[in-house]
């Protein structure tokens, strides 16, 4: 009678979450599921809009932000930003599988380290012969000679084994097994890109500094040990007759515990380096006027700065001719005066006692810029003109030639100059002007280096000055970054140019069936041919034969 | 020397045009007029199936070569009058992309001995080349300050678009296959080669195309890192030029994969260079980044 066989169904007590685990990360299908995450991930961030990287820290920027994207996504940006969508590469899921991919990526070589090792340094030199018959056909040759085979074989660098049964011969040939090792160099790079990425995040210090020529700025506090001070001589933009930037760069002393320790120019593409630090020419910036505000009194220095003029002021050009069609006024007006969303002058008018107030405001409707013109106890109301219009008031004829702007800031705490005062760098007759406005309720405008003296104060423009942008960073993962790369390109070098070949042959009958691995099928059905026939033709060089 | 870049160009892209008809012209082997025939019924108009030149396939080589000589000139003589290498816009570029691509194509005729792979590689580079002409300005304009590295610029650039040519080869070859393929083994069209060396040649430039892309790739960091102080930014070009790269990795690892092999190899080869084509494309000219200002 037939013994019952009872197989037992496994229970769910027998999972064993370790080795599904285990098996997950091997699995090449699971690595091919990351590897095409990633690459979908990564599309994600091209398309959708990421947010900015100097909006990062800034939650009121952000929020500002992700109020324009609205605009686009409609009521979809809610879920977008909840998805992380909108900052992919650094959303939980992306870093997430970028983990899990250094996970597959040990433990696979964990995984495939024995059988691999195992494979280049004991190789299977005898197959069995249904190996010849089934999947992939063999390559069949005429071979007169195996010892010629082996020759040729051997002369091709390969290691030659052979073994004899009967009418049979079997022969064995492999050639930089090595180089399937080859594939740990590889994944041990891409371990040690995401390593120096981790080491980045962590450990990578930057900061960002504006400073104008002649200003030193500290960079880092100063209990920092890497504290340090920045002094710049010079920051020069050079740029074409259509004011293309042809080129930006820097001249700057370093400072540390008040010696100095570099000095140096750094371009866009060529950064000065000290103590680790590599110090970026990242922005430059032409509009800075240097003021100087002495006590008159008592000549002590109140005021010593640097101005950033960064906006722009609207400034028309505009040109007043009499009724005979003679030019009065060809000029820029500097506004000093600004009135709600208003900014003009008043404006003398030469061999006239008229004044006409001139400015611009920006046109209600369309946002454009008009030049508004009224002469203040005049006959007529005034004028607002479009870019190119003309109007004659009571004789005179204004035209609003064309719109300029000019460099300007708002400046705080400039003595004489209340809470608040307009400084705006225009260009006069003999070089550049600086008008301060309101300064004790007048406009002054400045030329360089002549003192002009308001009230208790005298002010004096010492001249325009440039600003340097410079990043000052050190980033110590980048020395994995590049150890990885060199891994990476040797792993895939000899994963993919050496011409690794095993091969296994059965020889009987003068016709061997060959069959191996490595390299393109075209390319080892080439060599083998020709081996063959470079073993047949010395086989009978020598007189020598397979019978 | 501006000029005669550009003669050389216009040159080079007449005689790969010709040279793409002449190899598309080997691969399909025939064409098709009409004879009138005369019947008891009347005459009637029979399609009858002729041979191309037997020379035709030799006229698309030499054709070719020219082609390819006529484009490096074009690029050597943008270099002299431009006094940097000719890499900075899309022009450049495209031109330089195109030669790269007619380099390839010689080259994949030479290792493989197979003609009609260029029939579908050619006409990419013909394509490329058009567009150029069409939209983009060829005149010689001085660089930002950012691509002013010369050294840099040149090697960066032309590692990338060594790869991107590499990967149109494999984009043609993937094309045959899928068209050559048959699920019972065979060959669909006769004049095409078997799909076993259609898979060679795409892998061939694959391998590459692979490592000259993650070259690339390192040498655009190190630039990075010199003129903007970081080695990865996620910057759109970047990233998409990393996508692409993932993609050909996803290729290299399902080679041996049972069930992934033929032809959804071949599909993931066509993504790929569809990879190519946006990164180059549609980051210049429709996502903004810090790469966007070397555009038309």
């Amino acid at each position: 009678m037939a013994e019952a066989r009872i197989e037992a169904r496994p229970s769910r007590l027998d999972f064993d979450p370790f080795l599904w685990l285990w098996r997950l990360l091997t699995s090449v299908r699971f690595a091919l599921a990351l590897i095409g995450f990633l690459a979908l991930a990564s599309l994600l961030g091209v398309l959708i809009p990421q947010i900015p990287t100097q909006m990062r820290g800034n939650p009121a920027a952000v929020s500002g932000w992700l109020a324009f994207q609205e605009g686009r996504f409609g009521a979809l940006t809610g879920p977008m930003d909840t998805l992380g969508l909108f900052d992919v590469f650094r959303s939980l899921w992306f870093v997430s599988g970028l983990g899990i991919l250094v996970m597959s990526v040990c433990v696979c070589t964990l995984n495939r380290f024995a059988p691999i090792w195992r494979n280049v340094t004991r190789p299977q030199e005898r197959v069995p012969d249904d190996y010849f018959e089934r999947g992939q056909p063999t390559i069949g040759v005429p071979v007169a000679d195996v010892e010629s085979l082996a020759s040729e074989l051997r002369r091709r660098r390969f290691r030659v084994a052979i073994n004899s049964s009967a009418d049979t011969t079997y022969l064995f040939a492999d050639r930089y097994p090595w180089a399937q090792l080859a594939t740990f160099v590889s994944h041990l790079a891409l371990i040690l890109f995401l390593a120096g990425g981790l080491v980045t995040i962590m450990t990578a210090r930057d900061v960002d500094i504006l400073i104008a020529e002649g200003e030193t700025r500290p960079v880092f506090n100063p209990s920092d040990s890497d504290h340090m001070q920045i002094y710049v001589e010079d920051a020069v933009g050079r740029f074409d007759a259509t004011g293309f930037p042809l080129d930006y760069r820097t001249r700057f002393l370093v400072y540390k515990n008040g010696e100095e320790v570099a000095n140096g120019v750094s371009t866009v593409n060529d950064p000065l380096s000290y103590g680790g630090y590599k110090f970026h020419q990242t922005a430059y910036f032409p509009d800075g006027a240097a003021l100087r505000v002495r006590e008159v009194s008592t000549g002590r220095l109140l005021y010593d700065e640097i101005l950033a003029l960064t906006d722009r002021t609207p400034a028309p050009r505009v040109v007043v001719r009499d009724a005979l069609g003679t030019v009065l006024i060809d000029e820029v007006v500097i506004p000093t005066d600004f009135i709600a969303n208003a900014a003009g002058a008043l404006i003398p008018v030469p061999g006239t006692e008229r004044g006409l107030w001139i400015g611009t405001q920006p046109d209600a409707s369309t946002g454009e810029w008009r030049l508004v013109v009224f002469e203040p106890g005049g006959a007529e109301t005034g004028a607002v003109l479009a870019p190119g219009g003309m109007r004659d008031l009571d004789g005179i004829s204004v035209e609003f030639a064309e719109l300029t702007d000019i460099a300007s800031v708002a400046a705080s705490s400039v003595p004489g100059a209340g809470e608040r005062t307009i400084a705006e760098l225009s260009e006069g007759i003999s070089g550049k002007i600086l008008t301060l406005s309101p300064v004790s309720g007048f406009a002054v405008a400045l030329a360089q280096e002549e003192p002009v003296v308001v009230g208790d104060y005298e002010y004096t423009f010492l001249g325009q000055r440039e600003f340097a942008g410079l990043t000052i960073r050190r980033d110590r993962g980048s020395t994995f970054i590049w150890v990885a790369t060199g891994l990476l390109l040797i792993g895939l070098a000899l994963t993919f140019y050496t011409p690794r070949r095993r091969l296994w042959a059965k020889i009987s009958g003068g016709q061997a069936a060959f069959r191996g691995l490595g390299g393109r099928t075209i390319s080892m059905e080439r060599e083998v041919r020709r081996v063959a026939e470079q073993a047949n033709q010395g086989g009978r060089a020598s007189g020598r034969s397979d019978a | 020397m501006e000029q005669l870049a550009y003669y050389a160009f216009w040159t080079g892209f007449v005689a790969s045009s010709i040279g793409a008809l002449l190899y598309i012209g080997n691969a399909i082997g025939s064409w098709t007029t009409y004879r009138v025939a005369a019947t008891n019924v009347g005459t009637v108009n029979v399609p009858v199936s002729l041979p191309f030149p037997r020379g035709i396939g030799v006229a698309a080589t030499v054709t070719a070569h020219a082609a390819l000589l006529a484009l490096i000139l074009s690029v050597a003589f943008r270099a002299a009058a431009a006094g940097r290498p000719p890499l900075g816009n899309l022009w450049e570029f495209t031109v330089a992309f195109g030669a790269g691509i007619v380099l390839f194509s010689v080259i994949s005729e030479w290792v493989f001995k197979q003609r009609t792979v260029s029939a579908f590689v050619m006409p990419v580079a013909v394509a490329l080349m058009l567009i150029a002409i069409l939209y983009f300005p060829h005149e010689l304009r001085p660089l930002v300050p950012a691509l002013q590295a010369n050294r840099i610029l040149g090697i960066h650039v032309s590692v990338m678009l060594l790869a991107y040519s590499a990967f149109s080869v494999s984009f043609g070859a993937a094309v045959m296959y899928l068209l050559q393929f048959r699920s019972g083994g065979g060959k669909r069209f006769a004049g095409l080669p078997d799909v076993d060396v259609l898979d060679d040649a795409a892998y061939w430039s694959v391998i590459i195309g692979f490592p000259l892309l993650l070259l690339g790739l390192v040498l655009g960091a190190w630039w990075a890192n010199n003129a903007w102080g970081r080695y990865w930014g996620w910057d759109p070009k970047e990233t998409s030029a990393l996508m692409t790269w993932l993609v050909y990795a996803f290729y290299l690892h399902t080679r041996g994969l049972r069930g992934w092999s033929g032809r959804r190899s071949a599909v993931v080869l066509l993504v790929g260079f569809v990879g190519v084509l946006f990164t180059y494309f549609a980051v210049n000219f429709w996502i903004s980044g810090l790469h966007s200002y070397a555009g038309v």
